[in-house]
């Protein structure tokens, strides 16, 4: 217990563990980051990413050796985030058109003019953006590249669901019958209801087993500070503003208006069909949260004739930390992107 | 530049002890049944219950006591502001009040900010028409109170109910695991001199597989999803009904209601999406 204790007291005084950046846009908690390259790009085309709002983006970045953004950096990729921050109980009438056609629509906009690029690289300026939309975060990105299908070149999403009601989807199970306007009523969602609800849908072994295995760690310093740093990514969810985390609940998993083509964000509506860019739908064989079938019913709703998949045998998570997915994912999206940066 | 989270590192320091602490104990509670059982059978395969009560028994509690302790539910209420603990225990006939039953009567169910007596000595006292502000408040305040005293009432059923739902699920789950090791000649990997805390962890291993399966099965059935969101539906509107109340004395004392921090944060958030719109490049 006093190693727990002592190796938990010295990640809280660790300095990050994450790739160099630096911020080059902010709107209040919103903030655009662009990763420092660490050799010439390889590609023309510069990548922002966009995360889910219900988790902090650090999963991207874990640590070296666990880390989809310093792979891709690695492989000559010029990467921007797009972080959300965290809602404050003032933001509780943010709505999902917020996101999508105001921040996101902003950061966009700062990567095509190469924001925070020195003013000698030559790559061009105010052309199209690779988007990479993870999770929540792509179905929001699946959103605005129907909204604004001129400004992204190449879409690419990451354990994104796409039919929210597919039969092992139990998340949306438990959500059909919430009353989401007497919910949001009454302000934010924490973060913490959150994630008990993630946590219950394996409770033996999130809330169990998984702790039992930390006592094999206790030896290991560097397993036992990765294991550290998931907990506390685990533990990091961002409180949720009430008004769209409703929208999301009820349009999306409630009437899976994104999948039925029903869905509109600020009196626009959403058409999939809209996206004609080449698609690159990546997905975990093993997603307990986001179960295969619900991302790969992407297919066919885009009118892109160049849609690809790619299966990871890993699960939501894994598909970004797991030793497995450093050889795998990147490198794939990498060879992906770089076919279509002409 | 920051990635850092706005959660203080004691936070997550103190929040693994207490996983760790409660996943070991749970571990060690279980592994000692496993032990005594297997000395009691003599190193036998004991059958599913009733021919092994006790471990049936062990296994069945382990399991409500995990479930109750990670059931959404549970989150729902404490957001309520309803329970302080889970209702382990009513599985095996005694339903426990956790922390609903005191707290859902009287003052205690609106958060013990106001005193209960008002409430009452309001009733019946105060005239329908003609009433001065006060009587006015304390009569709505008295609505508002039997209104929180139904719906705490009401969440505790619905916990009740719940808590029997997962004791029988567990009963399942040992007799199927139990069963499961009928087919084996003796404890799995348990022999004379063999090491206990090997074999212990694979049968610990097994039973994982087995609880969660029957997990699994359950929360998608229709029973457990509608109970769920029932309970969670009534514990936001036990906290809508504290907002309420909270509002009516905010009002009586003049001072700004949650009602008018929307509607200006609403008009905030109008008045930044026209700004947008303005700086957008045409």
């Amino acid at each position: 217990m006093q190693r727990l204790r002592a190796a938990a007291q010295a990640l809280g005084a660790a300095p990050e563990a994450g790739a160099p950046r630096r911020e080059v846009w902010r709107d209040r908690r919103c903030a655009l980051y662009r990763y420092t390259p660490v050799r010439a790009a390889l590609l023309r085309t510069p990548l922002l990413i966009c995360y889910a709002l219900v988790n902090r983006p650090t999963m991207l970045d874990l640590q070296p050796g666990h880390s989809l953004i310093r792979n891709l950096l690695e492989a000559g990729v010029d990467v921007y985030l797009l972080d959300w921050g965290y809602p404050r109980s003032g933001d509780r009438f943010e709505q999902l058109d917020d996101y999508v056609n105001g921040w996101l629509r902003e950061c966009v906009g700062q990567v095509s003019q190469g924001a925070g690029r020195e003013a000698a690289d030559p790559r061009p300026r105010d052309v199209p953006v690779n988007l990479l939309g993870v999770c929540q975060g792509g179905a929001l990105s699946l959103c605005y590249a129907s909204l604004h299908p001129a400004q992204v070149r190449n879409l690419i999403t990451m354990v994104t669901p796409v039919d929210f009601q597919t039969p092992n989807d139990l998340l949306s199970r438990w959500a059909q019958d919430v009353d989401l306007d007497l919910l949001t009523s009454l302000g934010n969602v924490p973060g913490t209801l959150l994630n008990a609800v993630y946590l219950s849908l394996m409770p033996f072994r999130l809330t169990q087993q998984k702790y039992l295995s930390l006592a094999r760690l206790l030896e290991d310093e560097q397993a036992l500070a990765h294991f550290l740093r998931m907990e506390r990514w685990i533990l990091d969810s961002p409180d949720q503003a009430a008004c769209a985390f409703g929208q999301f609940v009820k349009w999306f998993y409630q009437e899976n208006r994104l999948q039925r083509g029903t869905l509109s964000l600020g009196d626009r509506p959403v058409d999939l069909r809209a996206i004609r860019c080449p698609v690159f739908n990546v997905y975990g064989l093993k997603d307990h949260l986001v179960p295969p079938d619900a991302s790969r019913a992407l297919r066919g709703l885009t009118t892109s004739v160049d849609y690809q998949e790619l299966a990871v045998d890993a699960g939501h998570i894994g598909l970004y930390v797991s030793r497995a997915a450093q050889t795998e994912v990147a490198p794939a999206i990498t060879r992906w992107l770089a076919a279509r940066d002409g | 530049m920051t990635n850092t989270s706005d959660r203080p590192a004691s936070e997550l320091e103190s929040e693994l002890h207490r996983r760790y602490t409660q996943a070991f104990e749970q571990y060690a509670n279980l592994t000692r049944a496993f032990m005594d059982q297997w000395q009691k059978a003599g190193g036998a395969v004991p059958g599913p219950a009733p021919a092994a009560p006790d471990l049936a028994k062990t296994l069945s509690d382990w399991f409500q006591r995990s479930v109750l302790g990670a059931d959404p539910s549970q989150a729902w209420a404490r957001f309520a502001g309803l329970a302080g603990g889970s209702v382990a225990g009513a599985g095996t006939g005694a339903a426990s009040s956790g922390g609903l039953g005191s707290g859902a009567t009287g003052s205690g169910a609106l958060g013990g900010g106001f005193p209960g007596g008002w409430g009452s000595a309001a009733a019946g006292t105060a005239p329908a028409s003609g009433a001065t502000p006060l009587e006015q408040t304390l009569q709505q305040q008295e609505q508002i109170g039997r209104r929180l005293f139904e719906l705490a009432a009401q969440c505790q059923r619905l916990q009740t109910q719940l808590a029997s739902h997962w004791a029988a699920v567990g009963q399942r789950a040992a007799q199927n695991f139990l069963g499961g090791l009928q087919g084996t000649a003796g404890w799995p990997g348990a022999a004379a001199g063999s090491d206990p805390t090997q074999w212990t962890q694979k049968l610990y291993g097994a039973w994982i597989e087995t609880a969660e399966k029957a997990y699994q099965e359950a929360a998608r059935g229709a029973e457990y999803v509608q109970l769920l969101a029932s309970l969670t539906n009534a514990a936001n509107a036990f906290k809508a009904e504290q907002n309420r109340l909270v509002e009516l004395w905010a009002k009586f004392f003049d001072h700004p209601t949650r009602s008018e921090l929307d509607a200006l944060q609403r008009e905030m958030r109008e008045l930044r999406e026209e700004l947008r719109e303005l700086r957008r490049p045409r």
